[in-house]
């Protein structure tokens, strides 16, 4: 077998396991409408990361390109899956200096609701009523503001 | 060394000022995710209600038929990089073919999602989420069909060097769609 089939045989592979990840991280966010619980949140971000590494490394094929290349790129798209970790987790801990939600709708809220929908198994597939009342109040009073 | 007299560039696949383009697009993709998390914790309820409002199945096909495209992008530059033979150019041209015919099928996707969204009843007041859903999207969409000017050319004239340096670009609208999916419709 030649360095072509080879490398023809490593891109059918990680085509593979890209869409296989796709899928996981589509079913991840899926499973929940609202906030997304702690375990699926992570499984999203690790499987995207492991995308973006996928692609440089195999599609790209910075696998031939020097290591400090192949560590700044890899660096550079942590900087972009670390704006995708603060995206995810930075409301569950922050509380939001003058939020345009008001008062009863803190990302602390948010926490507690997912924190609910991640201990009680039987209530994991459904929205959490909580957080839908908060959201639908939300919007009613941001649809009755002038725009 | 692919590029002998690029100096720190030379070892790179393809022509380097494509990296130069490909490494200033993801600084200014990099950006604008920190911009979208600081955003957003600004507004977490707003951006629920913005996401909630999207079609997750939709970006999620998107996804599945960009990494397909990539797929085909990278079979041409392997195939390019094979000996010349009679078939050689013309089996070039088709993976190239594939890789454009599905990034139209993405451009596609994407015009019916926006309809779906933004055309099919009342949007939610959502703050700034849409403002960045769009500019998001719409610059990624700008760059997929600057990309499929580019497979163009490559499918006109598939010299090797010209194969590599398209599809590297390609790769890189792939890499930050792959990105975009989660921040925009799945990380909340």
């Amino acid at each position: 077998m030649n360095d072509t089939d080879t490398q023809r045989r490593r891109l059918w592979r990680t085509w593979a396991l890209l869409m296989a990840m796709t899928l996981v991280a589509m079913a991840s966010g899926a499973l929940h409408r609202g906030p997304l619980a702690p375990w699926a949140l992570a499984l999203v971000l690790i499987a995207s990361l492991a995308k973006a590494q996928q692609i440089l490394s195999i599609y790209l094929n910075l696998r031939i390109a020097p290591a400090s290349w192949r560590g700044g790129l890899l660096v550079l798209v942590g900087v972009m899956g670390l704006g995708l970790t603060a995206a995810g987790l930075l409301p569950r801990w922050i509380e939001a200096p003058g939020a345009s939600s008001g008062a009863t709708a803190t990302p602390a809220s948010i926490h507690d609701a997912t924190t609910n929908i991640t201990t009680d198994r039987r209530s994991d597939r459904r929205i959490d009523r909580h957080t839908e009342r908060h959201i639908e109040r939300h919007i009613e009073r941001q649809a009755q503001e002038p725009r | 060394m692919p590029n002998p007299g690029w100096g720190p560039l030379s070892g790179l696949p393809g022509n380097p000022l494509m990296w130069v383009l490909i490494i200033s697009e993801l600084l200014v993709f990099a950006a604008f995710f920190g911009v979208f998390a600081w955003q957003r914790v600004l507004d977490p309820l707003g951006f629920l209600a913005g996401q909630r409002h999207l079609e997750p199945l939709l970006g999620g096909l998107n996804t599945l038929v960009l990494l397909t495209s990539g797929l085909a992008a990278a079979l041409a530059v392997t195939q390019s990089q094979r000996p010349a033979h009679a078939l050689r150019e013309r089996r070039i041209r088709q993976w190239l073919a594939l890789a454009a015919a599905l990034g139209m099928a993405f451009c596609l996707i994407k015009a019916v999602e926006y309809r779906l969204e933004f055309f099919s009843g009342p949007l939610p007041n959502s703050g700034n989420f849409f403002t960045f859903y769009i500019g998001l999207t719409g610059f990624h969409a700008a760059h997929v069909i600057f990309g499929l000017c580019l497979l163009g050319v490559a499918i006109w004239r598939p010299r090797t060097d010209t194969v590599e340096t398209v599809c590297a670009f390609w790769h890189m609208v792939d890499l930050i769609w792959v990105l975009l999916y989660p921040l925009l419709y799945l990380v909340r």
